[in-house]
């Protein structure tokens, strides 16, 4: 399997959601049954670079287009919020804006969305 | 009436219950390993069998007043088309059963399934996106009975084959046969004629 590309790690905040598996049948008594659909509860992540390096931006850039092929393929991705490994693809398309020109002793640099969820 | 074990009826009737009640669904195609999925999104392990969590979906059963057998559309993901290939190791995608289990995720350990159906696939479609089973009855229900049409002055084995019983000398000499008691006599095969000579019939009957 693949894993991800080593860049710098994303800046703060990082956004964590949860699926929800749940069920709910609101009834004319006044209460809500609920059950969970599935056993599992899968996450998402949104992660941003507010300046991401240019050579950054040329790893990632590859990783998406050449490893991952979009969110077609999983890779192995270190869960900053837990450290653990865990198994992701890309969720939506990364978002990629450029922020700053090369000049004389500025790098260019990128501002980078992305989102992942868990397989 | 459907009769649920102690332990789902205690989970079904739970106002907020912590199980989910996967579809476990067997597709045993001739000549391979059947096929066992859930539409859960995670692997399960039941009766000692590993059920793979696989996007599926089950239509609702169509029935009709006109007679029809009940059926079912069972669509399942062909994004990566892994079970076409199985379908098409075995020649197509119909006439071998198909098992819809109901289990509960807490209580994997209970080998009974709470709801069990057995289908037979009558036909099978496929695109980018979906493989779609249709699910129906068994095929005694689809069977002619009786198998043959009795007919007055026409056999309907097959002209050679074991019931018509005539040595190959014979075919030689006549290689096509119109299936008629004449046609047999000619042959002296009339004893194994399949035709129904004896079926009334009003009028002078003669044999072509």
């Amino acid at each position: 399997m693949a894993n991800w590309p080593n860049i710098a790690n994303p800046s703060l905040p990082i956004s964590e959601k949860y699926a929800d598996p749940a069920l709910r049948s609101k009834s004319d008594g006044g209460y809500t049954m609920t059950r969970p659909r599935y056993t599992r509860v899968p996450r998402t992540w949104e992660l941003k670079w507010p300046a991401m390096s240019h050579t950054d931006y040329q790893t990632f850039s590859t990783f998406y287009t050449g490893t991952a092929i979009g969110g077609s393929v999983s890779f192995a991705w270190a869960c900053p919020t837990d450290g653990a490994s865990k198994t992701v693809r890309f969720a939506s398309e990364p978002k990629a804006e450029i922020i700053a020109w090369t000049s004389a002793g500025n790098p260019r640099l990128w501002a980078v969305g992305v989102t992942l969820e868990e397989v | 009436m459907l009769n649920l074990s102690a332990a789902a009826i205690l989970e079904k009737n739970k106002v907020a219950g912590d199980s989910a009640w996967p579809v476990l669904v067997e597709i045993q195609i001739p000549g391979q390993d059947p096929v066992r999925v859930c539409n859960n999104n995670e692997n399960l392990t039941w009766d000692g069998n590993t059920w793979i969590a696989f996007p599926f979906e089950l239509d609702e059963m169509q029935e009709s007043g006109r007679g029809e057998i009940p059926s079912v559309a069972l669509r399942v993901s062909n994004v990566t088309q892994e079970i076409q290939y199985y379908i098409e190791q075995a020649g197509g995608g119909v006439d071998f059963p198909v098992i819809l289990r109901v289990v509960n995720s807490k209580h994997l350990d209970i080998t009974t399934p709470e709801l069990e159906l057995d289908f037979i696939c009558t036909s099978c479609k496929y695109d980018a996106y979906w493989i779609t089973f249709t699910l129906g009855g068994d095929a005694k229900l689809t069977r002619r009975i009786p198998e043959r049409r009795y007919l007055k002055d026409f056999c309907p084995f097959q002209y050679g084959g074991i019931e018509c019983g005539i040595p190959a000398s014979t075919k030689a000499a006549y290689p096509t046969c119109a299936k008629t008691l004449a046609q047999c006599r000619q042959r002296s095969n009339s004893t194994r004629f399949g035709g129904e000579p004896g079926i009334p019939l009003g009028g002078f009957y003669a044999s072509a």
